[in-house]
């Protein structure tokens, strides 16, 4: 049974469900990509959530999620398919030894000596009637040469072996594409796509997100967190904190039992929000904890 | 932003919003946004799928369309605001406008690049081969008005070119450390799959990087424009490119100069960048580099690439420790002086004569040809 979005709204609820927090104008996005049968991308800072989108849609949809993780120097042969080598030499040595014709070599490269990467997988499940959604997560990373090719890929959503014969997806998987903009992706990916930037949530947005996320922190000091959040993202740092982040801390907070904010307290558990050693330093040289917690005691 | 409506009698009269959407894209590639036919196609397709009555809906469906990064956010929503307001009470438009002057910055080219008149009907002008010729070997400093729109795109070329070359992979040689299975299979079913060869294949090498550093103080002044047109087309055609600027204080204009058309990108550092046509001081910036973007800009693949004439009016020491600095820490550091073109130009001033031990590459950039010929030194390094 295919599982679908009836409406905006359904989208908006649906992925509720899952506790994630979506807007308005992200969930239309999410429809339109749905209706349209249009890949998603989505770009933002780190930690805002992009990724566990993905994650979520496929949940509500109750679709498997097929993944692939884009780095530099990402090949058709990790993203696509590969030949088992191995079973292929071990067929051809078993063949020798009984004396068996291997009729023109056609059954060594049968689809049982395939090894399906991420991207076949996805066309093969879809051309089987099975529906699943595809995840090309931070494709920045990836070269330009792959973004070429997933070009052709998304355009025709068919795969050719030259050895076996093109597949073809009966039916448009959900894909869902990331990026964190260390590069621009190529103008002709983006015009494939629908586009959505999603920025560090708004303080009611962040507030709900916490308390849907870990329902056990009180109010207050779920209110206390964001607004320092809020301020903390207005300071230019080298990597400024998400949501992941926030996240983070509050389960740092509940676990250490503090349920307030004091300078101590922001101190030790800095490490949740700043990564880079940059930044911790000027947290510190700038005594920026004793501010912050005095901005939240007034 | 309210669940207003955008228009309440749209619903009844579709064809109505049609033609005000196009009018809306219109608007939106007047002020740079990159609004092609097909995307329109799509959004137009999408107007069903959507309440047309909910703001919120009717924004998404455009920003999904007509916006593709982030800085371009603004203009939109800017547009968004006006046109479709102004749509709603024709009657109060004047009012509005009165309460909110915010105005939509004009994108608009700095200085005095204005498209001249002769130009063709897609906008390319055309340069005679003789003319182009001139052109090469002028210095940028001495270049008129309506010249400097033909340089531009001679440098646009010129990137182009850059591009290409440096984006060739690299062959894969016999010799290798990792056995290539795949063609050594295929080759082996020749001798009845006996693998008889071992076919090697070679890790393609790290890719390089590059960081440009312009100088925009004001000694720098005639040539800063073209050399920024050289860093936006560099950027845009040259894979893993990181720009900045500057003068007493140090600006990233990565992101700025990804903007699709350059004069939208233009308007973006007038806004942002202020230090333009100040004093220099590269011994600090350098400082403010190596602080803030070295962990994540420079490393072993990095060839780091400073334009400036090397007139510095901060503390040498402080120069030269920083210099030192990224010398370490990147693969090749090449110095473009736009002076090196002046007859009789030594480069024996303070900050030059510290910061020139640390240059692997010395190189002029005050024309054209100059800046082709840093090309072919790039592709070597």
């Amino acid at each position: 049974m295919k599982k679908t979005f009836e409406s905006i709204d359904a989208v908006s609820q649906a992925l509720k469900k899952q506790k994630y927090i979506c807007d308005r104008k992200l969930a239309t996005v999410i429809y339109l990509a749905f209706q349209m049968e249009k890949p998603l991308l989505l770009e933002g800072e780190a930690g805002v959530g992009k990724t566990e989108l993905a994650k979520v849609l496929s949940k509500a949809l109750d679709r498997r999620l097929i993944r692939l993780q884009c780095y530099e120097g990402l090949d058709t042969h990790t993203a696509v398919y590969e030949w088992n080598y191995t079973k292929q030499i071990l067929r051809i040595k078993m063949a020798e030894a009984h004396q068996e014709c291997l009729d023109n070599f056609k059954s060594i490269f049968d689809e049982e000596y395939l090894i399906q990467r991420p991207l076949l997988e996805a066309i093969r499940s879809e051309a089987h009637g099975k529906h699943v959604s595809l995840l090309i997560d931070e494709l920045d990373r990836a070269d330009e040469e792959f973004e070429a090719f997933l070009l052709e890929v998304l355009s025709e959503y068919q795969i050719t072996v030259p050895e076996i014969g093109t597949l073809k997806a009966k039916t448009k998987p959900l894909v869902v594409i990331t990026s964190n903009r260390t590069r621009e992706l190529h103008d002709a990916i983006k015009r494939r796509c629908l586009y959505h930037w999603i920025s560090y949530p708004s303080l009611e947005k962040e507030y709900e997100i916490v308390t849907t996320k870990v329902p056990q922190i009180a109010e207050e000091l779920a209110m206390k967190i964001c607004s320092l959040m809020q301020q903390v993202r207005q300071m230019d740092f080298y990597k400024r904190p998400g949501v992941a982040e926030t996240l983070d801390w509050v389960s740092a907070l509940l676990l250490l039992n503090r349920n307030h904010l004091d300078a101590e307290t922001l101190e030790e558990t800095m490490g949740c929000l700043f990564k880079y050693q940059e930044d911790l330093e000027r947290v510190k040289n700038e005594d920026l904890t004793v501010s912050w917690a005095e901005a939240l005691r007034s | 932003m309210t669940n207003r409506g955008i228009s309440s009698g749209s619903r009844n009269r579709p064809g109505d919003f049609v033609l005000n959407s196009l009018h809306f894209a219109r608007q939106l590639k007047d002020k740079g946004l990159p609004v092609t036919l097909g995307r329109t196609l799509d959004a137009l397709r999408g107007l069903m799928l959507i309440r047309l009555e909910d703001r919120e809906e009717t924004y998404s469906l455009f920003s999904t369309h007509y916006v593709s990064r982030p800085e371009e956010l603004p203009v939109f929503d800017a547009v968004f605001e006006e046109f479709w307001s102004s749509k709603v009470r024709p009657a109060t438009l004047e009012a509005k406008r009165q309460v909110q002057p915010e105005t939509i910055p004009p994108l608009t080219l700095p200085g005095a690049m204005e498209p001249s008149a002769d130009q063709t009907e897609n906008g390319q002008q055309k340069i005679s081969y003789s003319s182009q010729d001139i052109m090469r070997k002028k210095d940028f400093a001495a270049m008129i008005d309506a010249e400097s729109q033909d340089v531009s795109q001679l440098i646009m070329a010129l990137t182009r070119d850059l591009g290409l070359r440096l984006g060739r992979r690299w062959r894969t040689g016999a010799k290798g450390r990792q056995v290539d299975l795949r063609s050594s299979i295929r080759s082996s079913l020749r001798h009845g799959g006996e693998l008889l060869v071992l076919r090697k294949k070679r890790r393609q090498p790290k890719k390089t990087r590059f960081v440009v550093m312009c100088d925009v103080s004001g000694s720098m002044d005639s040539y800063s424009r073209f050399l920024l047109q050289f860093m936006y087309g560099f950027q845009r055609h040259v894979p893993r490119v990181e720009t900045f600027v500057f003068s007493t204080r140090l600006s990233r204009i990565t992101p700025l100069l990804r903007m699709r058309k350059i004069d939208a990108a233009y308007a973006l550092i007038e806004e942002k960048v202020f230090h333009w046509s100040g004093g220099t001081r590269i011994g600090s910036c350098l400082t403010e580099y190596n602080r803030r973007y070295g962990r994540r800009f420079s490393g072993p693949n990095t060839v780091f690439i400073l334009l400036s004439d090397g007139w510095d009016q901060g503390e040498t020491g402080l120069l030269e420790r920083e210099m030192k600095e990224l010398k370490r820490r990147v693969k090749r550091l090449m110095w473009l002086n736009p002076l090196l073109g002046m007859p009789g130009y030594r480069p024996i001033d303070r900050g030059m004569s510290t910061a020139l031990p640390y240059v692997e590459d010395f190189l002029d950039c005050h024309n054209l040809d100059q800046l082709e010929s840093f090309g072919r030194e790039l592709q070597k390094a």
